[in-house]
């Protein structure tokens, strides 16, 4: 076996390991993991399928707009899979696991490194984006009649094109910036962050200009005309041979598209080679230093609440958590300004204003879920290797549990806040917005309020250090299908509120009902749970 | 009145006895060493006494509070020091510090006042404003120690006191135990390191397969090695 198939080996293992010890409780975990993201992906496929068959009704003027629909998916789910590749990369450049530091002191060559790191990045970045963008693809060969294995093929095809390409770029974008980000990761991270969001506005905007909503009240003619005149009807564009490999087959622009992959490949993976050990070597020799501010220190000695300051300090100073957490928000406003742009006030049939509302309540919802989960989930388990100390102050666990459900009070307003906006942000929802926002804000604190009462009946202390970690074990994926439970509820009320099946009251008394026993049982459970920790 | 008492204390993991029915009682003002190889179950009866494992039996009491039934007031009466001092590495040291007193029961003012006396024994001017992240162990363990001694209160237990300290601090803190202990406090310290224990402890007590099997006070005729024997 060559060096690069050993690398890949000793992932392999390490994948079959954690299988095979606890394999019940990670059978769960996996389970779980699949209904969430099937449940995603099927979310994701109904709205698409909705959309093309309603596309479909309008034959050859369905069908290319449904094919510039496509195209436009495949430029952003491009867009995203380079945003990911950079940020992992970076991740991985700036704190390298220690396993990884073991390998520098090994005769391994550069170029077996960056292929197993290549290798890896493609493995993960494809299956993130398979979920975000098969549904999509799914659908558009669901109601185009382009459905069968070749179909699905093409799109395996499209999809590995993108990922490959965006692992190149995401990995070379990550060594000419690391050794600059390092230190600096706070700031580093909101520029990313603004980066990001700027080119996936200006994408939008280019996406959706506002000839694209014309198009609905033109004649024959006039749809050709402004047809033409959207921006990503350039054959030129390598993501429109990409798109083109999906609606079209494979045919010259297929080829072009491989070509384009392979010569991006060819040379991204040659500079990644030539400048990996170098780079990692002047981040590790550079003099590193954090300064911190006084603000914190004040804070600390002033305020009544010092416990919370404490684990706000421990959400906000580590750059990986803020990194996250500003992913996140971004990706949330990205997808309602999808949203927002893609749909406008289009829609005139109540249905489709019922269904988006909804969808747009469990989207809300998942984000904010996902949100929680990373940041207010982990707050006890966070406590880790400074659980010695904590638990031996004289301070009750009592306190100490109310000071982390203070706290996902504090962090859950600004969420509060920004998700009622969204209701008066989207040009579909124009009635009811009250109950919508009063609604959301009822759920997002019994959700909150549920992420920290279960990360605290069984807090992994030995994964304290790592909240990802925490977040995705089987009582993380028990708290997210919780929530889930909760959200479904309040999703369905509000379907049948918007369509007058149920007076107002019995939707309030339906959330607060099942939200305020959730809470009762888990306060119980937490508090008595919380007496028996030991470390 | 003892600092600490136990009687018939116990720690059972499964089917295993990591402390075994232990009684013990250390006088206020005396400095207490725990010997014993590795896994006779010194760190889990400190553990037990701080009330960061549940005993299976017995009981522990600290300047006579009950560390199961009355677990606060136990609490205030000392200062700990774990063997592995990491905490809160996103903090700096005065931070850690001022965050200590804080939930100790001191005002911001208090606690300013005391890092300024306290800062001075060790030299760690130069990082208290970092990140603990940056610190190395031995640092780290400074700090620990600072944070366990910020209140005064009358016990200062500490698991391993000198592992990942250099020569001039492990003097430092011999020295600060010594201080200590004269002004009437109570140190009780679990080490591996016999010449530690025998310069600055008072009495000692050998601990192995989960009980204390020799306790005997410690001179400087005292053969360290034998009494492990």
């Amino acid at each position: 076996m060559d060096t690069l198939g050993i690398l890949l080996w000793s992932d392999w293992i390490g994948v079959t390991r954690w299988f095979t010890t606890k394999s019940a409780g990670k059978f769960v975990v996996v389970l779980l993991f699949i209904l969430l993201f099937g449940a995603i992906s099927y979310a994701t496929w109904r709205m698409s399928d909705i959309f093309f068959r309603s596309l479909a009704i309008y034959e050859q003027f369905g069908a290319i707009t449904a094919a510039y629909i496509l195209h436009a998916a495949v430029l952003v789910v491009l867009w995203l899979a380079i945003g990911s590749s950079v940020a992992s990369s970076v991740g991985f450049l700036v704190s390298p696991t220690p396993t990884f530091s073991y390998l520098m002191t090994l005769p391994v060559q550069a170029k077996h490194i960056s292929r197993w790191l290549y290798v890896k990045s493609v493995i993960a970045n494809f299956l993130l984006m398979m979920f975000a963008f098969v549904p999509i693809a799914a659908a558009y060969g669901n109601a185009f009649g382009a459905g069968g294995i070749v179909f699905i093929m093409r799109v395996v095809l499209v999809l590995l094109c993108i990922v490959c390409i965006s692992s190149g770029i995401g990995m070379v974008i990550a060594l000419a910036s690391a050794a600059w980000i390092r230190g600096k990761e706070y700031m580093a991270g909101i520029a990313g962050m603004g980066i990001f969001f700027t080119v996936m506005v200006g994408l939008l905007k280019t996406i959706f200009p506002p000839a694209l909503s014309k198009l609905y009240d033109a004649s024959a003619l006039e749809f050709l005309d402004l047809f033409r005149t959207l921006p990503l009807n350039n054959q030129g564009l390598p993501t429109s041979w990409l798109s083109q490999t999906i609606t079209h087959g494979v045919s010259l622009p297929t080829l072009a598209a491989a070509g384009v992959t392979l010569i991006l490949i060819y040379i991204t993976l040659g500079i990644h080679e030539k400048r990996l050990i170098s780079v990692l070597l002047r981040i590790r020799s550079s003099p590193h230093s954090k300064k911190i501010s006084g603000t914190a220190m004040n804070a600390l000695e002033t305020t009544s609440i010092p416990l919370v300051v404490k684990d706000w300090l421990s959400i906000v100073r580590v750059a990986s958590e803020l990194g996250y957490g500003l992913f996140l928000v971004t990706v949330a406003v990205f997808f309602f300004l999808f949203l927002s742009f893609g749909i406008g006030n289009e829609l005139r049939q109540e249905i489709w204003r019922v269904q988006l509302t909804v969808f747009s309540f469990a989207w809300l919802v998942f984000f904010a879920i996902a949100i929680y989960l990373r940041f207010l989930f982990p707050l006890v388990a966070r406590e880790g290797r400074s659980a010695w100390y904590i638990f031996t102050l004289p301070i009750s666990r009592t306190r100490l549990l109310f000071s982390k459900i203070l706290l996902s009070i504090l962090v859950s307003v600004p969420i509060m806040i920004c998700s009622g906006l969204v209701w008066y942000w989207l040009p579909f929802v124009y009635v009811g917005r009250d109950q919508l926002v009063s609604l959301t804000i009822i759920v997002l604190l019994f959700v909150s309020l549920v992420q920290v009462l279960m990360g605290a009946i069984l807090p992994n202390f030995s994964q304290g250090n790592d909240p990802e970690k925490v977040s995705t074990s089987g009582m993380g994926i028990l708290t997210l299908f919780l929530c889930g439970i909760l959200a479904f509820i309040a999703g369905l009320s509000i379907e049948h509120l918007m369509k007058s099946e149920v007076s107002g009251m019995v939707y309030y008394a339906l959330i607060l009902g099942s939200g305020m026993t959730t809470l009762f049982v888990l306060w119980f459970a937490a508090n008595q749970s919380m007496k028996r920790w030991e470390w | 009145m003892d600092a600490i008492v136990t009687s018939g204390l116990t720690k059972r993991f499964g089917t295993f006895t990591a402390v075994d029915s232990v009684s013990l009682a250390i006088k206020e003002g005396e400095t207490y060493a725990l010997i014993g190889p590795n896994g006779a179950g010194k760190t889990t009866l400190i553990k037990i006494l701080v009330g960061l494992l549940i005993p299976t039996g017995g009981s522990a009491f600290i300047f006579g509070n009950d560390v199961r039934k009355n677990p606060i007031a136990a609490k205030r009466m000392f200062g700990y020091v774990s063997d592995d001092p990491s905490a809160y590495e996103y903090l700096s040291g005065s931070e850690f510090l001022t965050l200590t007193g804080r939930l100790r029961g001191m005002t911001g003012s208090e606690v300013s006042r005391r890092i300024g006396q306290l800062t001075p024994l060790f030299p760690i001017a130069d990082i208290i404003s970092l990140p603990m992240s940056q610190y190395s162990r031995g640092n780290k363990q400074k700090i620990a120690v600072l944070g366990a001694l910020l209140t005064k209160p009358k016990l200062l237990i500490i698991d391993e006191p000198i592992v990942g300290l250099d020569p001039e601090s492990i003097e430092i803190l011999g020295k600060t135990i010594l201080h200590y202990t004269k002004e009437g406090n109570t140190v009780f310290f679990v080490t591996h390191i016999l010449p530690f224990a025998q310069k600055f402890a008072q009495r000692t007590g050998v601990m192995k397969n989960g009980k204390i099997v020799k306790e005997t006070a410690i001179t400087k005729t005292t053969d360290m090695e034998k009494l492990l024997a």
